[in-house]
């Protein structure tokens, strides 16, 4: 019969019940007991009642075949529902209470079993009797019931010398026998004769019994003199069938050892042997405290030589055991220093998770003796507020902020009013490039707390960054009427009109643009920026005492060597040589004059001598002069002073490839093939040149240098500059790469890889 | 019997570079500092100058210190060496009812696990 037909059958006899039961006859015969009860289990039996016996019969199977106490209980119930007068059943149900000490459900099921007729049920129903009460009447039993149980009855009411005599009399198996007349002896201190009568006798006792007598026999061995063999023989009877007394000794005998090993610095032994022990005898607290201590100096050795996966698995253990046993030490310690390892190994993702663990463990409001039961280096309050940043740090550290803001949600929906909590997660959701969520946010906490100005800060921050410059400027003028000396607001504002005034400039609507400069210099008067885009302001309106004014103001404020370089770039906009050259001792003066400020300088003027990238907004290019160009003159004078001053000069002159390369690729090649000269070995050098011959239109040698770059890189085993250099040959073979300038695209493409300072 | 203590620190940590406790005023640190200045000075001892200094930098602003020992190793408390009992004292010399229990009934029934002359024919 083909399967598919096969299938077929059994599924057309699912609805019959002719086919119910001669399958479910079928999986009974194979033993499967469960697919027979289902299918016998759709007979109706009130109509069919002779299926209540083989039905019965399934789940009393089911019963003695399974190892879980109470799917044995229910189907033994269900079995007796189906059939009650069956006194095997009942049996059985005496004997699975019994098992599990119900003494008197256990009493009425024999009882039960008796009156069915199995006289099986009479021993058993004896021993219950007297573990409930053993001084109970043993009279109605049968000779040999009473035989069996009465010594035992005797030991159990304190009589050993009684259940001698009983025992000498009765007639069990001579292993039982030897057993109980032990027992007996021990319990008369006759060890000598314990000793012989518990003697192993193969495998002739079941295990408890086994137990019990390896124990004893033990005990006699001990009070013979003969202490190592006693303690072999417990070790090896725990290790089979650990009872209560034995556990007691072997976990001492453990403790011993572990503690001879904690004296002699064994971290490794002491958790080994630890862990075995607990295995056989789980949560002996000396056997934890020996753990535990194995645990922790193992992570402070890992500490101090700096092995952070072994801290990790050592303080990841530890907290496992302080989870589970939080009497035994302080678990939010040990989550500190786990998530602080993790971190050592930048795993960012189970810092944060760890930290937030951690995070759980602090109690809402602690007393001040919770709080010093922490230890903590900062109260909870603090610490908590400290937590939550830290924890959006490591998010941010695994490029997932997602995490962070699920975290964040989920803290929300807890303490909705925590304003704190939720401009943390404002902030997130801007890292995240979630504004409009993030402006909601902002907008929450607005509405509980109008005076919130860090929020209205944060307001005014995402209007920016979203080119809302009216929205931005209204929320910032609104903080600082709320806090007229807040100087955050002062800031953000004075940002805002500047940000403004710098977009009507590029519209060329300069008046304007002075005006929101006045204003926010009025809020901010040190601010260097704001003085050289209102000093350039005054300038291209041809105010050039102003201007000057301004520039120095900028100069005096908040001197360096990019104000310098910026009030420079605004004198030479408007052609002002000389105005432009008399910055140059004023910097020297001020000790700013370095090769990098020269390249700079150099860059600006030569960026003079050709016609500037057609702008959008702004004043008009103006015509550069014909003739010997004086800021071409100038910039060369930069490029020599930049040499003569320079501590690295493959720096400089990587510097002034990457600067004058934009404007004068002739130029920019000289110097590429000095750099070739001075550092033939570095493939970025190579490539550098390769792109300036590729502008300067010498294709062939360009394409030879990049190879030549790309074979360095994997000569030097740097696959990943190698990868990025060919990628970098492929642009060399388009017709127009680099649109944006010669080294904008290839500075973005090593952006990942590689800092400026490794670049040029 | 107690173990000896271990530091949870390595030798990079600034209050150990310092050889300060952590609980060190700042005073106390600017004296260990000047101190080590004097023994480590930058023209004869470069290295260890910078680590010193690198230390104290670390120490001396408040918030970067509270910062510091945030990111610190904290001292966790280890429970005390485990009570060690004799075997002497551990050992019951009386016979255990339990135990008497258990081994009447591992000789019953109510161990066995091989029923099946309990088992019925079923005809359906």
């Amino acid at each position: 019969m083909s399967k598919k037909k096969h299938k077929h059958l059994d599924l057309s006899a699912a609805k019959s019940p002719a086919a119910n039961k001669q399958n479910g006859l079928r999986a009974f015969r194979q033993n499967d007991f469960t697919t027979a009860i289902r299918l016998w289990s759709q007979i109706d039996l009130q109509n069919d009642p002779a299926m209540c016996s083989p039905l019965a019969e399934a789940h009393f199977r089911r019963a003695v075949n399974v190892a879980d106490p109470q799917s044995r209980l229910i189907d033994l119930q269900r079995a007796l529902e189906l059939c009650p007068a069956e006194g095997r059943f009942w049996y059985h149900l005496g004997m699975a209470h019994h098992r599990a000490d119900r003494l008197d459900e256990a009493l009425a099921a024999y009882t039960r079993a008796i009156e069915c007729g199995d006289r099986r049920a009479e021993r058993v129903h004896a021993l219950a009797t007297i573990e409930r009460d053993p001084h109970a009447a043993l009279e109605g039993l049968p000779e040999t019931d009473r035989e069996v149980l009465l010594p035992i009855a005797l030991l159990l009411r304190g009589d050993p010398h009684a259940a001698l005599d009983q025992l000498v009399a009765s007639g069990q198996n001579p292993a039982a026998a030897n057993l109980w007349q032990g027992l007996v002896s021990l319990a008369t201190n006759d060890f000598v004769t314990a000793r012989n009568r518990l003697m192993p006798q193969g495998k002739s006792l079941r295990a408890g019994a086994e137990a019990v007598r390896a124990y004893y026999h033990g005990l006699a061995t001990w009070a013979t003199g003969e202490r190592d063999a006693a303690v072999t023989e417990w070790r090896t009877a725990a290790a089979r069938t650990p009872t209560p007394r034995l556990l007691t000794i072997v976990a001492a005998i453990q403790a011993q050892q572990l503690q001879a090993l904690l004296i002699d610095e064994q971290w490794e032994v002491t958790l080994l042997t630890a862990q075995a022990a607990l295995r056989l005898a789980p949560d002996r607290p000396e056997l934890l405290n020996a753990q535990l201590i194995a645990l922790h100096r193992l992570a402070l050795a890992a500490q101090q030589r700096g092995d952070w996966p072994a801290v990790i698995r050592h303080w990841q253990a530890l907290s496992e055991v302080l989870e589970q046993h939080p009497q035994l030490g302080v678990i939010t310690l040990a989550l500190y220093n786990l998530a602080l390892a993790y971190e050592k190994s930048e795993r960012w993702a189970e810092a944060a998770t760890t930290w937030d663990r951690l995070r759980s463990k602090l109690p809402p409001r602690p007393s001040a003796k919770a709080q010093a039961a922490l230890q903590l280096p900062l109260p909870v309050p603090e610490f908590r507020a400290w937590l939550r940043r830290h924890v959006l740090d490591c998010y941010k550290h695994t490029g997932d902020l997602e995490g962070a803001i699920t975290q964040y949600r989920a803290l929300i929906k807890s303490a909705p009013d925590d304003l704190d909590l939720r401009y943390e997660f404002a902030e997130a959701l801007i890292s995240n490039a979630q504004e409009i969520a993030a402006r909601n946010e902002v907008q929450r906490i607005l509405h509980k707390d109008a005076k919130h100005t860090a929020a209205r800060l944060l307001l005014v921050e995402i209007h920016l960054e979203r080119g809302e410059w009216y929205g931005a400027e209204m929320q910032a003028r609104q903080a600082l009427e709320i806090d007229p000396n807040h100087a955050g607001a002062r800031q953000a504002l004075s940002d805002v009109l500047a940000e403004r005034g710098h977009n009507l400039f590029e519209f060329g609507r300069y008046a304007e643009a002075k005006k929101l400069y006045e204003e926010a210099l009025t809020l901010t008067p040190d601010h260097g920026q704001l003085l050289i885009w209102l000093g350039n302001t005054e300038l291209t309106l041809r105010h050039k005492a102003e201007a000057i004014h301004y520039f120095d103001r900028a100069l005096s404020k908040a001197a360096d060597l990019h104000v310098y370089v910026s009030v420079f770039e605004c004198w030479a906009m408007q052609d002002e040589l000389d105005n432009a050259r008399a910055l140059i001792p004023r910097a020297q003066a001020a000790g700013f004059a370095t090769a990098h400020f020269y390249v700079d300088l150099a860059d600006i003027c030569l960026a003079q001598t050709v016609p500037p990238l057609p702008a959008v907004f702004g004043p008009p290019p103006k015509t550069k002069k014909s003739g010997v160009n004086p800021w071409e003159q100038l910039g060369r004078e930069m490029l020599r002073q930049a040499e003569a001053v320079s501590e690295d000069i493959a720096q400089t002159l990587r510097e002034i490839v990457s600067g004058v390369g934009r404007t004068h690729p002739d130029l920019a090649l000289e110097y590429g093939q000095r750099l070739i000269k001075l550092t033939p070995d570095d493939p970025m050098a190579w490539i550098v040149l390769a792109v300036i011959q590729k502008l300067a239109g010498q294709i062939k040698p360009a394409k030879d240098n990049a190879r030549h770059a790309a074979s360095l890189a994997r000569k030097q085993n740097n696959p990943q500059l190698a990868r990025d250099i060919d990628a970098l040959r492929r642009e060399l073979d388009m017709p127009m790469p680099f649109m944006g300038g010669p080294f904008d695209g290839f500075e973005d493409d090593f952006d990942d890889d590689l800092d400026d300072e490794e670049l040029f | 019997m107690k173990l000896p203590a271990l530091s949870p620190h390595s030798a990079n940590d600034p209050y150990a570079v310092l050889g300060v406790g952590h609980t060190a005023s700042l005073d106390e640190i600017k004296k260990a500092y000047f101190a080590l200045v004097r023994q480590h000075p930058p023209e004869k001892d470069p290295e260890e100058f910078k680590r010193i200094r690198a230390a104290y930098e670390q120490l001396r602003d408040p918030q970067q210190r509270q910062q510091t020992d945030l990111l610190s190793w904290q001292p966790w408390i280890e429970p005390p060496l485990p009570e060690v009992p004799t075997l002497e004292s551990v050992l019951e010399w009386t016979l255990d009812p339990a135990d008497v229990i258990r081994a009447a009934r591992a000789l019953s029934d109510l161990v066995r696990t091989d029923f099946r002359e309990d088992y019925r024919e079923v005809h359906v």
